[in-house]
């Protein structure tokens, strides 16, 4: 199973999910770099990106991270979270219908490779879930602790 | 362009954090961004918030042209309502509107009335906001690059060729599907554009600069 499942990638809604984060973070969003092709080197400007990589500050832990996010035409997404010594992943992949993983799932930090169901809501534009995943990492930074991520049923609403 | 030692998506490793020059020079505590309005200490839903947050930062016309921007199939008014966070009186007449604009693709039927974004309309602006690049040309030599490394890897002309293939994929192979199909469009969105920049560049009084006056999304430069 793989993210994406063959679609294309959707440029508009990582550059979408770029300035979302810009304009949520303000001064906390650091710089914003972009793959305009698969394996080619990060780049300053977007073209059709495949890829991007925005630096956030502050970090967990530490002064500040990455995430790497990804659309793909199926409405698949990856924000991928790492500062030093620390990651996690918030997924929605359409394969894992076919399997016993969750298609809106969450990679929990110290254990990414599981898979727990993810809190964020289906079918929700890049708008929505960029910023519902940077609150979510914005709890963990208020706290100095990403235990608020580690258990996100901690993020729903019972 | 191509490091050949990472074959697979190197940026799935753990060890890829910022660092040195990458780390900001003013030392900013969290109570100086503070870039949420709404209190995330007591989160309790990450849902409720992040539309919160979303209605804080934008009208409902900008949420309802968001939504109906990402929609490649038929939505009633309703479920973009939902999706924008406004009325679903409020949908329906900014998305007639929209329709009017030619940005809404308009289909009435004996169940509902659906929309879904204009694929014309939104082609168009792709290309348009591509055409103000000085670099198309590097652009699409990398993007052949890109389908000349697929078809030798596969000995294999299209990504759909290779999907109905008796191969079966394994998960980086589909991956590499997702990306051939998405070198083959770029190619095809940047030659495009290079057309029409052409055409501008041999059209003196050209008024296209000014033709799409809502041209997809900002870059963030």
């Amino acid at each position: 199973m793989v993210l994406g499942n063959g679609t294309t990638l959707d440029p508009d809604a990582i550059l979408v999910s770029v300035n979302t984060a810009a304009d949520q973070l303000g001064r906390g969003f650091l710089r914003a770099q972009y793959k305009n092709t698969r394996h080619g080197s990060y780049e300053d400007a977007p073209s059709r990106p495949r890829e991007a990589r925005i630096t956030v500050h502050p970090g967990i832990h530490q002064e500040a991270g990455y995430f790497d996010i990804q659309w793909w035409a199926n409405g698949d997404y990856k924000y991928h979270y790492r500062e030093q010594g620390l990651e996690f992943r918030f997924g929605c992949e359409h394969a894992n219908e076919s399997t016993t993983h969750p298609v809106y799932h969450f990679h929990p930090p110290h254990d990414v490779d599981s898979h727990v169901p993810s809190c964020i809501g289906a079918n929700h534009p890049p708008e929505r879930v960029t910023r519902a995943v940077l609150a979510t990492w914005w709890a963990a930074v208020r706290r100095g602790d990403e235990a608020v991520v580690t258990d996100p049923t901690l993020l729903c609403s019972h | 362009m191509t490091d050949s030692s990472t074959p697979a998506d190197e940026s799935d490793g753990p060890a890829v954090f910022p660092r040195g020059d990458e780390l900001p020079d003013e030392d900013l505590s969290p109570d100086d961004i503070a870039p949420f309005v709404a209190d995330t200490s007591g989160l309790s839903d990450i849902n409720e918030l992040a539309t919160a947050e979303w209605k804080a930062s934008t009208t409902a016309d900008e949420r309802i042209r968001a939504v109906l921007k990402g929609t490649v199939s038929p939505n009633t008014a309703r479920e973009i309502a939902d999706t924008a966070a406004v009325s679903e009186t409020k949908a329906r007449n900014t998305l007639n509107s929209l329709a009017e604009e030619g940005l809404a693709a308009i289909e009435r039927t004996e169940a509902g009335t659906t929309y879904q974004r204009d694929p014309d309309r939104y082609l168009i602006e792709q290309i348009h906001r591509l055409s103000m690049a000085d670099d198309l040309v590097d652009r699409i030599q990398a993007a052949k690059a890109e389908i000349a490394d697929y078809r030798e890897r596969y000995d294999t002309d299209t990504p759909d060729e290779l999907l109905v293939s008796d191969r079966t994929l394994t998960a980086e192979e589909l991956s590499d599907v997702s990306h051939w199909r998405t070198a083959v469009r770029d190619v095809e969105y940047l030659r495009a554009a290079y057309r029409i920049q052409q055409a501008k560049r041999r059209t003196p009084t050209s008024n296209l600069e000014t033709s799409v006056s809502d041209g997809g999304p900002a870059s963030t430069h």
